[in-house]
């Protein structure tokens, strides 16, 4: 049958033929779907407009949460890469750390620092109450997974930077800082702004640390909306700012790429 | 920057070479890259290194400044012994100019930058001073009207003057060129000479290993062919490029000054016959 006719024509037959299982799976579900609930319960106006303003005090939140955490991270990220890429006990050390902390959900890790972290050691109190134990577990998290992202892209300079660096007199922390790291950042500016989307919907693991009205970013702020209203018209205006926020930034960190890439 | 405290063997002994290697040993795991390499390089004098890929003479050059360990012997710069670790080689290495085959610009600095961060940070020039010396040093380098591109909008030649002026902006003591040409177009690689010549004719102490015989046989003091990680044959040009004594040098230099392949003057690797020859050895 269909493996004796001309490869156009199969081609042609297999393409209409995955439209009309697409369509047909779209329709079907279209058609078993209860609209009236889903209006009344995911699309509320009259839920939705209670959100208003407050939806952009939490959004904020969220940014704020992942800017100081990112930030932080990144810090700490340099410092292990560099430390994972020396020999001795710094590198095990790193190596330890961010094994550790990939492995592990970052639910778990935030869980932890948020609970465990005051009870065994009563004498640390952070400003901010449950919710800093969260972000300290982010910062820990985030920093984790930027190392190997930051360590990928200095090993991807060229060999002859460090030698033309060295070669002029330039310490080793000399090199790494002047030659070495900017041109690693440029490398890793895609790889980096993924990691920053995902700390972001990370953020909205927080909601498990505990925080009060003034703290709650975008997910908890949902939840407690939920709940208020008895109707789940805000988790759609939440996912609505979400994506607001994370796909304008993937938007323009393309535009940086290229116009870099023009530069160099 | 820490900066270790001076200490005796840490300056320069008045009248000592700049450049004297000893009994220069390098492995590579198995591989035995340089046999005992004896040279000494005498003060204003250029020395060039010539001889087929794999014979040593990269190694060679890039254990002067320690960018290759030796896995035995001396290297002394002006009589400082440079493989003590009490010295400090940053100094040491800021008066030994390179010039490297692929240039090696920073890719995220204008030119004007590549020429000056070196003198802040390792000279602690101030920044008008820096920028005083490096106009200076593109001036020599032709290149004055460039000082806000990125290295990556100069043709090779330009991109290598300006590694030339980044270098001579330390005020090295000793040039050291691997290659310099070797990864430029045919017709860039004059622009790139001009300025050698120029420098070998102010008195600038080089060590230059290179595929250009012309230029070896013009502006060397002496020559040194290299194979097989030891040094064959050297003295003034004019007896070894114009006339060899040692077999191997005469086979190489028939190979690379034959007119059939005098086109491809640098960019010639040894062929089924050396790499035959040098493996029987």
């Amino acid at each position: 049958m269909a493996f004796d006719l001309r490869p156009t024509v199969r081609q042609r037959i297999t393409r209409l033929t995955s439209y009309v299982v697409f369509v047909a799976i779209v329709v079907v579900l279209a058609l078993i779907a209860n609209w009236p609930s889903l209006a009344t319960n995911f699309a509320d106006l009259k839920v939705a407009k209670t959100l208003w303003p407050d939806i952009l005090l939490t959004a904020g939140n969220t940014i704020w949460y992942t800017v100081i955490c990112f930030v932080l991270g990144l810090v700490l990220a340099v410092l292990f890469a560099l430390m994972k890429m020396s020999k001795g006990p710094f590198g095990w050390f790193a190596t330890a750390y961010i094994e550790l902390f990939r492995g592990l959900p970052a639910l778990l890790t935030i869980i932890f620092m948020a609970f465990a972290f005051p009870i065994a050691f009563p004498g640390l109190k952070l400003p901010g109450g449950a919710l800093s134990g969260g972000l300290v577990a982010l910062v820990i998290v985030t920093s984790a997974y930027t190392a190997e992202i930051i360590r990928a892209g200095v090993e991807a300079v060229p060999k002859g930077q460090t030698e033309a660096a060295r070669s002029l007199g330039m310490g080793n922390l000399r090199t790494t800082f002047t030659v070495i790291l900017p041109q690693a950042f440029r490398i890793v500016i895609p790889p980096l702004t993924n990691e920053f989307v995902t700390l972001l919907k990370d953020t909205s693991l927080l909601y498990m640390a505990g925080m009060t009205i003034m703290q709650r970013e975008l997910t908890t702020f949902a939840k407690a909306k939920m709940s208020e209203n008895f109707n789940s018209t805000p988790l759609i205006a939440v996912a609505l700012m979400y994506l607001i926020i994370t796909i304008p930034l993937t938007y323009l960190v393309g535009r940086l790429e290229k116009s870099m890439a023009a530069k160099k | 920057m820490s900066e270790k405290t001076l200490h005796p063997r840490d300056t320069p002994v008045p009248g000592a070479p700049p450049v004297q290697l000893i009994d220069l040993h390098k492995h590579f795991g198995q591989l035995h890259v340089l046999k005992g390499i004896n040279l000494t390089v005498e003060k204003g004098e250029v020395v060039c290194v010539i001889g087929p890929s794999g014979s040593g003479k990269s190694t060679l050059l890039r254990s002067v400044n320690l960018l290759e360990h030796p896995t035995g012997g001396q290297v002394l710069i002006e009589g400082i012994d440079i493989q003590d670790p009490d010295i400090n080689l940053d100094r040491i290495r800021a008066r030994i100019g390179m010039v490297f085959q692929s240039f090696n610009l920073f890719p995220h600095m204008n030119v004007l930058r590549n020429v000056t961060v070196a003198q802040q940070t390792v000279l602690k020039r101030s920044p008008q001073e820096a920028h005083d010396v490096a106009m200076a040093m593109l001036d020599r380098v032709g290149l004055t009207d460039k000082i806000t591109a990125h290295p990556s909008q100069l043709s090779g030649g330009q991109q290598q003057r300006v590694a030339i002026a980044r270098s001579l902006s330390m005020n090295p003591d000793i040039m050291l060129f691997d290659e310099p040409t070797s990864a430029l177009d045919p017709e860039l690689v004059g622009d790139v000479l001009t300025v050698m010549r120029q420098l070998a004719a102010d008195g600038m102490t080089m060590l230059v290993v290179t595929h250009e015989m012309a230029f070896a046989r013009d502006v060397a003091d002496r020559v040194i062919f290299m194979d097989d990680g030891q040094i064959v044959e050297e003295g003034p040009p004019s007896q070894v490029i114009a006339a060899p004594k040692e077999e191997r040098t005469q086979v190489f230099l028939q190979r690379v000054l034959d007119p059939t392949h005098v086109r491809e003057l640098g960019e010639t690797e040894p062929d089924d016959d050396a790499l035959a020859r040098k493996s029987s050895h």
